[in-house]
């Protein structure tokens, strides 16, 4: 029923000019508006998504494990300990050991207890005092060194550290082998 | 107009009568802001799709974990309480909206003949907004969004002879635990968005199909209804 009114033609000439008419201007204004709010919408979202892949190592968890007093001086003592575990926003205990080590009391290397050929358990034998694992006869002494058998590697560290009279432990470190 | 400048995607699938029907339309003289609440409502509805499809990236609808896992969102996930908030903030904007939308169309009289299809179509859509409101508050499994379900399953249960039915349906048993966190979080993230969806593709099919009502003029005995044809 409406159509276009003969008597305002002055109106239409002025923007009807393709490139500068009216209806680009705010089209283009539409398009940049619209950038600017998918720009600072879209840099959250993308953070959002892929920070698991962003995320540098994590940070070391410790956990006490024993006062210092406790531990036997010269002897390797195998203590028990619960770690927990984050994953997300669950968090879990996990049951872990290490073998600690001490000379003076004073200063402390806990070993991971598995060892470094096929990741057997091993235990110390007091007697021979080495490391011995039951699997495959590897033989390491009381500085985790390989003596005999298969093992490729001295035995492997945990980050540790003595705070307050506790001794403290953190994640696994792989040992390099320095020997060979 | 862009004839002489026609693009490679132009040139194969003549879009351009397409854009022209969805968007250069012609709108009724007197039309004004309160007219862009029908959009508003669905600019708020894909913003809720997008931040809630982000949410269960992260999220896990059980007891054990609904609480700690939005907790997680919030605190742990990069730009995670932003996610969280615009969901949040948007779920209330989107029934203050589609209700203030609704009013607009009752008293500009727009429901009228030929759009009381689009009017039915709406109310529908008020409704599963309503439903959708109502399930995605229990999904944090706090205090308040526990005991607010407590009560609002109870008012279900007061309708005459279906009330118990209807109780159970929505708790998935007497009472209200994992169960009835599985079925809130699958209505409010698979069923009623679906549902929304598509009744928003016809709403919205109607809208461009019959163009917009104008506003009553007043003391004028005019055909209100067609100014678009």
């Amino acid at each position: 029923m409406r159509k276009a009114r003969p008597g305002k033609t002055g109106a239409d000439t002025r923007s009807t000019t393709p490139e500068m008419s009216r209806r680009n201007l705010l089209r283009n204004c539409v398009y940049a508006v619209g950038g600017i709010i998918a720009t600072v919408l879209g840099y959250p979202a993308v953070r959002y998504f892929i920070y698991p892949a962003l995320r540098g190592r994590q940070e070391t968890t410790w956990t006490q494990i024993a006062q210092t007093s406790e531990v036997p001086v010269g002897v390797p003592t195998f203590i028990t300990y619960e770690e927990r575990l984050r994953d997300g926003w669950v968090v879990s205990p996990i049951s872990k050991g290490a073998w600690v080590v001490t000379k003076d009391g004073r200063s402390f290397t806990a070993f991971d207890p598995h060892c470094t050929h096929l990741g057997c358990a091993y235990y110390w034998n007091p007697d021979r005092k080495f490391f011995l694992c039951p699997c495959h006869d590897g033989v390491f002494d009381i500085d985790g060194n390989v003596v005999s058998g298969p093992p490729p590697r001295p035995l492997d560290r945990l980050e540790s550290k003595v705070s307050e009279g506790t001794l403290l432990v953190g994640m696994t470190i792989k040992s390099t082998n320095e020997v060979d | 107009m862009r004839k002489d400048k026609e693009g490679w995607l132009e040139e194969r699938l003549e879009l351009e009568p397409l854009r022209a029907a969805l968007l250069d339309r012609k709108v009724p003289k007197g039309v004004g802001w309160l007219y862009t609440l029908g959009s508003a409502t669905l600019v708020v509805f894909i913003t809720l799709v997008v931040t809630g499809i982000m949410l269960s990236m992260n999220y896990s609808p059980s007891p054990e974990h609904a609480y700690d896992s939005v907790l997680f969102i919030t605190e742990e996930v990069p730009f995670g309480w932003l996610v969280r908030g615009m969901h949040h903030w948007a779920a209330s904007a989107m029934v203050i909206l589609a209700v203030l939308h609704g009013l607009r169309v009752l008293f500009m009289g727009g429901y009228k003949y030929p759009r009381e299809l689009t009017w039915v179509v709406g109310v529908l859509l008020l409704l599963l907004v309503l439903m959708s409101a109502f399930t995605g508050y229990l999904l944090p499994w706090d205090q308040k969004a526990y005991w607010a379900t407590v009560v609002g399953t109870n008012i279900a249960g007061e309708v005459p002879l279906i009330g118990d039915l209807l109780l159970k349906l929505l708790r998935g048993g007497e009472t209200l635990g994992a169960v009835t966190l599985t079925r809130f979080y699958s209505l409010h993230v698979a069923i009623v968005p679906v549902l929304i969806a598509s009744l928003i593709g016809i709403h919205l099919f109607l809208v461009i199909r019959q163009g917009i009502s104008a506003p009553p003029r007043r003391a004028h005995h005019s055909s209100s209804a067609s100014a678009t044809k």
